[in-house]
């Protein structure tokens, strides 16, 4: 693979071309996590609007009816509910884990099994989220779709 | 050897739990109580219930490790198990019985979490293998 960089000045955003001359599965995914770095959400942190890329983003939890944003080390309010995040990322790598948690599957470091038939997963930064009996199927199906782009 | 644990292992538990309650219903409704086994099924059945009451308050809670999920489901069923079996009768009490039946009770606790691991466990694994999958990529 060779990669070209060319600076150009006076152009709006970033330009990506890619040449191929088959569509491979390192392609697919190279593909799919640029066009998700273009996802950005808005969060609030200290009444501050901050925008997060989608690939910063670890899960969205929900607590004290409010939506949290957890990034590696940080944590944004999110003014929009959980449903409404999850259907508007429904073709990212965002996928459903519990009542209260979306996961971004790219934080997904692995799973153990976990009591009452619930797996443990564990995250790229070290934290630990349940994944509930009734999300398992959907958590392998986006794995398996996200292996097959 | 997992299908044997995901499908027929339950399916063998599910014909097997209707079919003795059916036959013990039947037998209520003919008055055919002579021999005691409608009312043994019934308190069996009763026991099941307080026993599933048990595992889902245990359930809320969330334990670090999956032993100790085992240990606090076992010894809170434990009295109950063993107050059913003196109060259905299930075996006469005496020191010997009381600790053959205990390690019974642990026995079949041990096997039935073991169970519940294992498929838990091949779930893991399943996706522990798309992620690797997926990073090596």
């Amino acid at each position: 693979m060779k990669l070209e960089m060319c600076q150009k000045k006076g152009i709006d955003g970033i330009e990506i071309e890619i040449r191929y001359e088959l569509m491979t599965e390192q392609l697919a995914h190279i593909v799919n996590y640029i066009q998700q770095s273009e996802y950005v959400i808005e969060g609030f942190s200290d009444n501050k609007i901050c925008y997060i890329p989608l690939n910063d983003i670890m899960y969205f939890d929900i607590a004290n009816r409010k939506t949290f944003i957890y990034t590696a080390n940080n944590v944004c309010e999110c003014k929009k509910n959980i449903l409404a995040i999850e259907n508007e990322l429904s073709n990212t790598t965002i996928i459903r884990i519990s009542k209260s948690t979306l996961l971004n599957i790219s934080a997904l470091v692995g799973v153990k099994p976990y009591p009452n038939h619930r797996l443990l997963a564990e995250l790229h930064n070290g934290e630990f989220l349940i994944v509930s009996r009734k999300y398992i199927p959907a958590l392998q199906e986006k794995i398996r779709s996200e292996y097959r782009v | 050897m997992y299908k044997l644990f995901k499908t027929y292992i339950p399916a063998l538990s599910m014909s097997f739990t209707f079919i003795v309650l059916y036959a013990a219903i039947m037998k209520i409704a003919n008055g055919e109580l002579e021999n005691g086994f409608p009312y043994f099924i019934i308190k069996v059945i009763g026991y099941l219930v307080a026993a599933i009451i048990v595992d889902y308050v245990v359930g809320k809670i969330n334990f670090k490790k999956y032993i100790y999920h085992f240990a606090i489901e076992t010894s809170a069923l434990y009295p109950i198990t063993i107050a059913a079996a003196i109060w259905g009768k299930w075996f006469s009490i005496s020191v010997f019985n009381i600790v053959w039946y205990s390690l019974l009770y642990i026995i079949v606790m041990i096997v039935m979490h073991y169970y519940f691991f294992r498929i838990s466990k091949k779930q893991a694994d399943e996706i522990n293998e798309l992620l690797k999958a997926r990073r090596s990529k």
